[in-house]
């Protein structure tokens, strides 16, 4: 907006300028973006887990808590690969192969019952297979990934929020500095796992009768990953504000009487965005990590209200013979934030003017 | 410079007495009632005797200090006493765990050795994998080598450690039956096979918990090595004729450790922390094994003292980290 009044001295420079379209800075962050193969896979993976757990339900429509009691322990679809017996190297074997995989896919209640060899219970009902119960784990991983990437959106906002916030305060007001980044201190030096364990073990039933078995944990899981991840953006956020503070733009603001409440909101909020944005993605991936670990450990979200973590826990006494109702909420989970990080390699590349080839 | 460590000493005690204090107060706020767990027969008045004389009625404060005095005062003397034979123990009571009656610090000492084997081994396992990889990767940036350590350091870092280790158990355990899924505590060496026994029982934790460390500890230094492989001190050392090893295993090695050792100081906490998963997994019965059944047990004793040693171990590490740059780097001086 400030540009069209300043005209170049010669027209011909002027239109030089031209030829390139006015563009967002944020078409260059994503061209930049795209360069990076990793960030580019992270976000479709990202964007394909988004879209099974939130529109997973409206196509696979069982509900995670029926209980099909005939169905339980059955194994996934893919023991169908695993059919034909006799080894790699076996010309039997593939043979064998070749003529049972088709036939196990196509009608896996029949194949098991006639090849009781293989040991397998399979059926299209449940095509990764049921638990202990009975419930079908395709739907309890799609309900379970809900869970968990909310806990994770949730409580990274939570903490994000805590670090903007206490970061910007301790940036700009002088005054402040000493004591937040003291506490800041403190609280990077308080040991983190035992004492999340500590907080939920001892408010786990108070807060369950106050907002409902789910809402309860869910609320307190949140609020103490939020509450004690923080730290990392208030510190990169501290110092990026107060490099921003010496610049002649906050001097401009200052010398026409901006007050400290718009000067952080209009000027010096919109420029930390990008180290923000990366915290938020590295916020992602540890609090979805701290959660399956919470609920692995069995202080987490109780078994029928799953997250992946707690699939995963629960899978870890059939590892024998269900070794596929660990890997499969694991291979989720790892996925995911692997590619949260990646999304976060990326954006730190694409966000950074220097390498940002222009 | 040992004005600094002693400046440094003394102020990780507000530290320190900061976080007893929150990990006091967190057990204390907690609506849980010491008496709870007695007969409900027991007439009001009796059970407010009780409360009395557990000192839970005392202003909180007095509650604090007297259990403070207990932790950094009382019970490292009975330690000393343990170890030296030195008749120096007070008198007084002990921090008494409720699950089994006995002193805290006597449950911690039977579970520490377990705990150190896995996690020391794990850690050193995990800087001699780290550091060639970094050294390497940063020497080939973008070489095929570099790619695949990059990958797959990216991927040590986000698969969580109760999934690589479940993993293991599922490959290594249950389908090839290489190694034992449960490590065994009362196992003890005294020749070769017990020794080869104790062996294959420890691949499987320390491997996981190692890689796991070997992937943060490599993407450290193949950044410290690519940050010194540019500067002009590198440049001088080829151009007056040094060999290729001298030039990068003496001179852009020593200055790129700088960062890696006190990123490996600033590290040995969170492993403490990261192998209560780990000893979860494979059933070491160690302090985070310790911690998890305490709190599983609403054992508040327990919780408290293993909280408040990783708390200190977290300042220590912090304290020699902080240490250690000033003394490799004789461009940092605190004075």
């Amino acid at each position: 907006m400030t540009d069209a009044p300043v005209s170049a001295p010669e027209p011909s420079v002027s239109r030089t300028i031209q030829e390139r379209p006015p563009r967002n800075q944020w078409f260059d962050v994503w061209d930049q973006f795209k360069t990076h193969k990793g960030a580019v896979f992270g976000l479709g993976f990202f964007i394909f887990a988004l879209i099974f757990v939130y529109l997973g339900p409206l196509i696979w429509t069982v509900d995670a808590q029926f209980i099909d009691i005939r169905a339980r322990n059955s194994g996934h679809m893919f023991a169908c690969l695993g059919v034909g017996g006799g080894g790699l190297f076996s010309l039997e074997g593939w043979g064998n192969w070749l003529r049972e995989m088709p036939a196990c896919f196509a009608d896996p209640e029949t194949f098991s019952r006639e090849n009781p060899i293989y040991g397998l219970r399979l059926s299209w009902a449940h095509p990764l297979g049921a638990d202990q119960l009975g419930r079908d784990m395709l739907a309890r991983l799609i309900f379970g990934g809900q869970t968990s990437i909310a806990v994770g959106l949730t409580a990274m906002l939570l903490a994000l929020f805590f670090g903007t916030l206490i970061g910007v305060l301790a940036g700009y007001f002088r005054s402040l500095d000493g004591p937040l980044m003291r506490l800041t201190d403190l609280f990077l030096a308080l040991p983190l796992l035992p004492l999340l364990l500590v907080i939920i073990m001892l408010f786990r039933d108070q807060l369950r009768s106050a907002f409902g078995p789910e809402g309860g944990i869910f609320v307190l899981i949140v609020v103490v990953i939020g509450i004690t991840s923080w730290m990392q953006t208030a510190r990169v956020v501290r110092g990026d504000v107060l490099a921003l503070k010496e610049r002649e733009f906050v001097l401009a603001a200052r010398s026409i009487g901006t007050k400290p409440s718009s000067m952080i909101l209009r000027h010096i909020l919109p420029n930390v965005m990008s180290a923000i944005m990366v915290s938020a993605t590295l916020g992602i991936a540890n609090a979805i990590i701290t959660e399956s670990a919470l609920s692995f450990l069995g202080l987490g979200f109780p078994s029928d209200f799953p997250t992946w973590g707690r699939i995963l826990f629960d899978g870890t006494d059939w590892l024998t013979s269900n070794p596929e109702r660990v890997i499969w909420p694991g291979v989720f989970i790892s996925l995911t934030v692997l590619s949260v990080n990646y999304i976060g390699d990326g954006l730190r590349d694409a966000l950074d003017p220097r390498i940002r080839g222009r | 410079m040992l004005t600094y460590t002693i400046r440094r000493l003394v102020l990780a005690v507000p530290t320190l007495l900061f976080i007893s204090f929150i990990i006091f107060l967190i057990v204390k706020l907690s609506p849980s009632d010491p008496t709870a767990g007695l007969p409900l027969t027991i007439p009001p008045e009796v059970r407010e005797q009780i409360r009395e004389s557990l000192g839970v009625n005392d202003p909180v404060f007095v509650q604090y200090f007297k259990w403070l005095k207990l932790m950094v005062w009382d019970e490292p003397l009975h330690m000393i006493e343990r170890w030296t034979g030195w008749e120096v123990g007070p008198d007084g009571p002990r921090i008494i765990s409720y699950q089994t009656r006995s002193p805290v610090f006597d449950l911690i000492i039977q579970r520490l050795p377990q705990t150190m084997w896995v996690v020391g081994t794990s850690y050193i396992v995990g800087i001699l994998i780290a550091l060639p990889l970094g050294i390497i990767s940063a020497y080939k940036q973008y070489s095929v080598f570099d790619q695949v350590g990059t990958f797959i350091s990216m991927l040590g870092f986000s698969v969580p450690t109760f999934f690589t280790g479940v993993l293991f158990i599922v490959i290594f355990a249950v389908n090839l039956g290489w190694f034992p899924s449960v490590y065994d505590t009362t196992h003890e060496v005294t020749d070769w096979d017990s020794f080869v026994v104790q062996f294959k029982q420890m691949i499987m934790p320390v491997m996981v918990l190692g890689l796991f460390n070997a992937s943060q500890i490599s993407r450290y230094m193949r950044a410290s090595m690519l940050d010194n492989l540019n500067q002009d001190y590198v440049r001088t050392a080829r151009a007056k004729g040094l060999g290729e090893s001298a030039v990068v295993l003496v001179h852009v090695l020593r200055n790129s450790m700088i960062p890696v050792v006190t990123v490996i100081a600033l590290n040995v906490p969170a492993v403490f922390g990261g192998a209560i998963i780990t000893e979860q997994v494979f059933k070491v019965n160690g302090i985070g094994q310790l911690l998890i059944i305490a709190i599983q047990a609403g054992d508040v004793p327990v919780v408290q003292t293993v909280s408040f040693i990783f708390a200190v171990l977290i300042v220590l590490f912090n304290l020699l980290a902080d240490i250690l740059y000033g003394v490799l780097d004789p461009r940092i001086r605190y004075d």
